[in-house]
């Protein structure tokens, strides 16, 4: 079986049937920049979640009996808590600082003595930036004697966990869906290219091609309008992630690499449907 | 060669065939006659294996209906030429293009699949034609372009429905002489038609299909 010959075949199959081609590969073009804008949503949306987790810290207030002198001993207790990834010692005279800083008042002016006691503020690896690690941790924490408080944003934390599954469920079924209406559509326009060539394959079964002869240009043909399809929808999508930074939101998070899951999904998709349509027609035959 | 034994096949509910048994012998030409709708046409397709029949069997060249793989059928057809009364000319390839397709299907060079082609065109008379495409042909061009189609794999039986169905008495007589002039060489023909005048200026074996029965006239 002549590789090139099946090559030519599928090239000239897409001419032929040009309306048919013409709607088959718009709809998988129109179905992949559904696809990417949903990614695109997606990324951002994970990025905007990240950047919340990052802004989760711990503050270990300790009781005011401890000195300054047992903070190297504090340090190394805390840094051995699994989960945790530095601690940063607050003295009184920083409590004191960041105090101001806050609510725009300095401490004596309000007092005579300082009463912040003495502090730590802990980063948390990313994994352990959730509401059950933190619990485990900040339950490990006072069990150290001269620990007093803990205070981390429990709402904020509750939140996001809250909303972070229904928003995976949501992104798996939205791309679940895409996927298969992508599937559905190009199905039914490859089987309209197929079907305006009936009468090609009904002479090729006569003459004694085999299945797999009279199935691969098809398949090509499917391969070749799915790459087409998702090369035109990545221009349009790098133009319109373009306009939308340069003239409405400047943060949007892109990444290159997903052109490369765009080509490859319109060409999976295209032999996908092709295969399956092709198959589908020659059988009921 | 071809043997039918009690080969019964019903369509929608009607029986088209009904335990029918006849032979066709290497180098035969036989006619298939009846009225149209008759099933000359289901007795083509069961020898192609198109169709199978709903009981009995039809033996072609050792294949057997009731067991031959559906991988042995593409070999068995390219023994096999088959012409039709529409041609079944694909109308966006050249005469060339059309016959070639033949022999591109069982997978040979393009050194043989030229010389092959241009040769068989040359027989039938159609070599001068060769880059012409269907729809500037006349009825007898494209029926011989079909002819050239149907012989270039040296088939065994040339089965032929109706090919001089749409054409002039002079264009019939044009393929008729050209299918004589196969069956000379060696091919089987067996030709389903109705035109009782073109069985009479060419006389062979006829058999007639009438009621679901065949009977040799």
């Amino acid at each position: 079986m002549s590789l090139f010959f099946h090559i030519t075949e599928g090239i000239k199959g897409l001419t032929k049937a040009r309306l048919a081609t013409l709607l088959s590969i718009s709809s998988i073009m129109l179905t992949i920049i559904l696809m990417a804008l949903f990614i695109i949503f997606s990324l951002n949306l994970n990025t905007w979640i990240n950047s919340f987790r990052e802004k989760i810290e711990m503050e270990v207030f300790l009781k005011i009996t401890v000195s300054e002198e047992q903070i190297d001993e504090l340090t190394e207790k805390l840094e051995q808590i699994p989960g945790i990834l530095n601690t940063q010692f607050i003295n009184k005279e920083e409590a004191a600082k960041r105090f101001k800083e806050e609510f725009g008042q300095d401490i004596f002016d309000v007092l005579d003595f300082n009463p912040l006691p003495l502090s730590f503020i802990i980063t948390l690896e990313d994994r352990a930036r959730n509401l059950n690690s933190i619990q485990k941790i900040s339950g490990m924490i006072e069990n150290i004697t001269e620990v007093d408080e803990i205070v981390y944003q429990k709402f904020l934390l509750e939140t996001i966990d809250k909303y972070i599954n229904f928003i995976a469920i949501g992104v798996l079924f939205v791309g679940l869906i895409i996927t298969v209406i992508a599937v559905v559509l190009i199905y039914n326009t490859i089987r309209l290219t197929i079907y305006a060539r009936r009468d090609a394959i009904y002479i090729m079964r006569l003459v004694g091609a085999t299945q797999a002869f009279i199935r691969t240009p098809f398949i090509i043909e499917g391969v070749l309008q799915g790459l087409i399809a998702s090369s035109l929808a990545s221009v349009i999508v790098y133009y319109l992630v373009q306009f939308v930074i340069h003239f409405i939101y400047p943060f949007l998070v892109f990444n290159n690499q997903i052109f490369i899951f765009l080509i490859s999904f319109g060409l999976i998709i295209g032999l996908l449907s092709a295969s399956l349509s092709v198959a589908k027609f020659l059988k009921s035959f | 060669m071809i043997e039918f034994f009690n080969v019964t096949l019903s369509y929608k509910n009607e029986f088209l065939l009904k335990d029918i048994t006849f032979k066709i012998n290497k180098g035969d030409f036989v006619y298939l006659t009846g009225r149209s709708g008759v099933g000359k046409s289901s007795i083509l397709k069961l020898i192609y294996f198109d169709e199978f029949p709903d009981s009995g069997n039809v033996t072609v060249n050792n294949f057997s209906s009731s067991q031959i793989m559906i991988n042995e059928i593409p070999v068995l057809r390219r023994t096999i030429g088959v012409i039709f009364q529409d041609y079944k000319l694909l109308p966006d390839r050249n005469v060339f293009e059309n016959v070639a397709f033949a022999l591109r299907v069982t997978g040979a060079k393009s050194k043989e699949i030229r010389k092959k082609t241009v040769r068989v065109l040359t027989e039938v008379g159609m070599g001068h034609k060769r880059n012409q495409y269907p729809p500037q042909l006349s009825g007898g061009e494209q029926q011989l372009t079909a002819i050239a189609r149907a012989l270039i794999n040296n088939p065994f039986v040339l089965l032929a429905d109706e090919p001089t169905g749409n054409l002039d008495s002079r264009a019939s007589n044009q393929i008729m002489n050209i299918l004589e002039k196969i069956n000379h060489r060696g091919t089987a023909v067996l030709m389903a038609s109705h035109n009782l005048n073109i069985i009479k200026q060419y006389p062979h074996r006829r058999l007639n299909l009438e009621n679901g029965a065949i009977k040799e006239v």
